[in-house]
């Protein structure tokens, strides 16, 4: 059983040499070569709120546990944009068909990863985004 | 305007029916579906102690930008870590940190919008022993 996620990160005239960056992490428990082995499996859900909603509840005995945490924009409008925070700190935008990878502490149960369709309005329509969790604390039931 | 490309593969069979995930994300200027960013950062450092630093630090101009951030433990013991987190430097030695992240292990690499919304945006960076760790990171604005 095994996890893997791989960057594939390229650009051609970025820089006076091409870029080329590609890089295969094997998810595994905290510290050790267990491979994770929970998923939430992927989920969409169509986002309309302008303020920040609860993607992934963050628990106490997530703590010291690994988890990595997918989100991608599925919106196909180039301005319209989520805003993604935890524990209400702002990490970033992700604009139309971007994504983000990161790992998750769930350092204290306020950690919480939140999105907003900031820029939403009700003639934009609605912004699909998809996400995936993989994580090992047998505690949490990430349905948020 | 120059491309820049991200592309995910996530492969997992830790549930009964695999998942398979691809997608490919172009970095582009903020709210612009033809702007390429066209600035790059990339950095490796070694860090030899157990304290906090301050690996991006915030400014007013990434604030107003759209940014993306690349980081990678190339550890091959992976029983070590660094604490990426969210933070302010409230001194020249004792940074402190508003949020963490996660955790990033030997082998372990993260890929993020970086919003350097206000003064409390710093990336600090934490390692988990103090014996040469080294950390590469890229940006992208």
């Amino acid at each position: 059983m095994a996890t893997t996620a791989t960057l594939t990160l390229t650009s051609a005239d970025i820089a006076g040499d091409p870029v080329n960056v590609s890089k295969t992490a094997t998810l595994t428990k905290a510290g050790g070569t267990s491979n994770m082995d929970q998923s939430t499996g992927l989920n969409r859900v169509h986002l309309r709120e302008t303020t920040n909603v609860v993607l992934l509840g963050a628990v106490a005995g997530g703590n010291d546990l690994a988890g990595k945490v997918y989100i991608i924009n599925k919106a196909t409008d180039p301005t319209l944009y989520i805003t993604v925070t935890i524990n209400a700190q702002i990490i970033g935008k992700l604009y139309a068909g971007q994504w983000l990878f990161m790992p998750w502490s769930q350092t204290d149960t306020a950690a919480d990863i939140e999105i907003a369709a900031t820029n939403w309005s009700s003639t934009t329509g609605d912004i699909p985004v998809e996400y995936c969790l993989f994580h090992e604390d047998t505690k949490i039931l990430p349905d948020a | 305007m120059p491309t820049t490309t991200a592309t995910i593969a996530l492969s997992s069979d830790a549930t009964d029916s695999a998942l398979s995930v691809s997608n490919t994300a172009t970095f582009f200027k903020a709210g612009s579906g033809t702007s390429g960013m066209d600035t790059m950062t990339s950095v490796s450092k070694v860090l030899e102690s157990l304290n906090q630093v301050d690996l991006l630090a915030y400014t007013a101009a990434a604030g107003a930008t759209h940014n993306f951030l690349y980081i990678n433990n190339p550890s091959t013991d992976v029983t070590e870590y660094f604490r990426i987190g969210l933070g302010t430097a409230s001194g020249s030695t004792s940074p402190q940190e508003t949020e963490e992240i996660g955790r990033l292990y030997g082998g372990d690499w993260m890929l993020i919008p970086y919003g350097a919304a206000d003064a409390n945006s710093d990336v600090m960076i934490t390692p988990s022993v103090a014996t040469a760790m080294t950390v590469e990171y890229m940006l992208f604005n």
